[in-house]
């Protein structure tokens, strides 16, 4: 079943006073329990794209100049906010790329979780707890009960990462857009997230828009890739055809520009 | 290749005094626990490990920049470890250090060209100043107009490549690259080695490259180190490591890389003890891996492993774990 449409999507960017299109053109879908990365050079328009999907985007200086966005047969792109504010977090979860930044560095682990489910539901303390307790142990993090006591700055990268991840399926979304969400990890914490996120998929059926920059992951993960070069999607393929038979110029130089292990220069 | 190393570590060991409670005494932490390492003249070696392991302490203890607690340090035969910064200070020419953000390595109110004239203006060397900037622009690909630019108005690879001018500038012996192209996209990554491997021939230059990223340290290293915790537990030429990685940890970084192939079984879960590292502050006793290790046996909880050799004299190739 199709959770997320993007059709023919604009982005203008403000120079002066007049909006530039830099985003053109980009089309895609995302399936239920299917993984569609978006690839590119940083500046390439991935992270803006994404923020676009929840119009998270400041409109002084982005405008959705074109196209449309459809999730679940919902218009994205017209519904009044306070409606999208409801698909925020419930629906559609998200988790960044710095989980230090994401989080709130002086309220507990704890407060921002109960925060985030008192928002979007009308439950007692006691259950939302109950509830942050059970998520914190579903994104296997030791010891749920301390965790959910301590602050930010007391849990390792790999830790608040699951904390964020935490954070984006508690509204039990369908769709998560993940922006970056392994980068500023090591690659051995990389592994543990990314294998994590393969197991949620699996129990919740999830959707999942990624957003990377690195090949490897994409290979690991991704059933459908798209890459993005200025602006535009110059490849849409599923993830074998794509590392077997790159179709565009640009894809082909992506591939052969990552340095791979036991290759020589 | 000359006898002596350039630079050489003999038991190296720093400490940062760390979580102090309102009475009593701060708790030690090792950054660096008895590291004895020799970078051989025109070599490069590769230093890797996770985040937090110590990478960035060991280059600045090379460099001086930070004093280690104890243990001593040589720089071409002369034991450094306990000079002034007076007396440092001609010796620092020759040893240079590239960042990991270009960005904020350069003033950012200062044009390009004022940018690459301190180390000259630093050392009293302004004779032939110009020329000596326009060679380097040459060397590292970079044309003239960008001298008046700042900083902002270049992008990621074309900052990297003056911050690589101007630690060259001065013709060093040794260059300590931590984390140098980590922040830039994959092709201007591969872009940015090649320039630095292109100017070690030229400048007959001696690295210590610090990373991360395994699929790196190959490209460029003639010899690697792999640090866990403080400590080195694998040493040998990057050949033999990558062909034959010994130390179960080096096993568990190569393994976790995503490899950029199709493989129809790539969801197959990576088999990983999902341990956290253990707290640096209170280390358990043994191996400081044995919390984490697929091998781990009763004897690592309780007596931490040296480095020894498993290879030839010809080639060696240390390891600190029991079981290897």
């Amino acid at each position: 079943m199709t959770l997320l449409t993007v059709e023919g999507l604009q982005l203008s960017l403000r120079e002066g006073d007049r909006f530039t299109p830099f985003v053109e053109d980009v089309s895609f879908s995302v399936e239920k329990g299917k993984t569609v990365a978006l690839v590119g050079e940083s500046g390439c328009g991935k992270s803006i794209t994404c923020l676009s999907m929840l119009r998270l985007l400041n409109p002084e200086a982005v405008q959705i100049s074109g196209g449309s966005i459809q999730f679940e047969g919902q218009d994205l792109l017209h519904l009044p906010l306070s409606q999208l504010r409801h698909i925020r977090g419930n629906s559609i979860g998200m988790v960044f790329q710095d989980p230090l930044s994401s989080l709130n560095p002086v309220f507990s682990i704890g407060n921002q979780l109960v925060e985030a489910i008192q928002n979007h539901r009308s439950v007692s303390y006691a259950e939302a707890k109950e509830k942050a307790l059970h998520m914190l142990a579903s994104v296997r993090v030791s010891r749920p009960e301390l965790r959910f006591t301590e602050y930010p700055y007391q849990l390792s990268g790999g830790m608040r990462q699951r904390v964020m991840i935490a954070m984006a399926l508690l509204g039990e979304p369908k769709l998560l857009i993940a922006d970056e969400p392994t980068t500023a990890l090591d690659v051995t914490i990389q592994a543990q997230i990314l294998s994590l996120l393969i197991e949620l998929q699996e129990e919740m059926n999830l959707g999942i828009l990624l957003v990377t920059h690195d090949l490897g992951v994409v290979a690991e993960f991704a059933d459908e890739v798209l890459v993005m070069h200025t602006g535009r999607i110059v490849e849409r393929a599923p993830v074998q055809a794509l590392f077997e038979n790159p179709q565009h110029a640009y894809t082909k130089k992506l591939l052969a520009s990552v340095l791979k292990l036991g290759g020589t220069q | 290749m000359n006898d002596t190393p350039l630079v050489e570590l003999r038991d190296v060991s720093q400490i940062f005094w760390v979580e102090k409670p309102w009475i009593g005494k701060a708790k030690p932490l090792y950054a660096l626990r008895n590291v004895n390492l020799q970078i051989p003249k025109g070599s490069t070696v590769g230093l890797v490990g996770e985040s937090g392991c110590g990478k960035s302490t060991l280059g600045k203890v090379i460099l001086q920049l930070t004093p280690q607690a104890s243990g001593s340090v040589f720089f071409a035969g002369q034991d450094i470890s306990h000079w002034s910064q007076k007396k440092m200070r001609p010796l620092r020419r020759h040893m240079q250090m590239i960042f990991q953000d270009p960005y904020s390595s350069l003033h950012p109110k200062r044009t390009i060209l004022q940018n690459l004239q301190e180390p000259f203006l630093i050392h009293n060397e302004t004779e032939n100043m110009e020329e000596k900037i326009y060679q380097l622009l040459q060397d590292v690909g970079l044309d003239r107009e960008t001298l008046h630019r700042y900083p902002h108005e270049l992008s990621g690879g074309q900052c990297q490549r003056v911050c690589i001018a101007r630690a060259v500038s001065l013709r060093p012996d040794f260059i300590v690259a931590d984390e140098s192209v980590s922040a830039l996209d994959v092709s201007i990554r591969g872009q940015i080695l090649h320039l630095l491997l292109e100017l070690k021939t030229k400048y007959q230059l001696t690295y210590l490259f610090i990373s991360h990223d395994l699929a790196v340290i190959e490209v460029v290293s003639d010899l690697v180190a792999v640090m866990y915790l403080g400590q080195i537990v694998e040493w040998t030429s990057a050949k033999q490591l990558f062909a034959n990685p010994l130390h179960p940890y080096t096993q568990l970084l190569l393994e976790a890389i995503p490899i950029p192939i199709f493989r129809p079984d790539r969801r197959k879960r990576h088999q990983f003890i999902e341990a956290e590292l253990p707290d640096p502050v209170r280390m358990p006793p043994g191996c400081p891996f044995a919390a984490r290790c697929s091998k781990v046996q009763p004897r690592c909880r309780e007596m931490a492993p040296t480095l020894r050799n498993l290879g030839t004299s010809e080639t060696p190739h240390y390891v600190a774990c029991h079981e290897a």
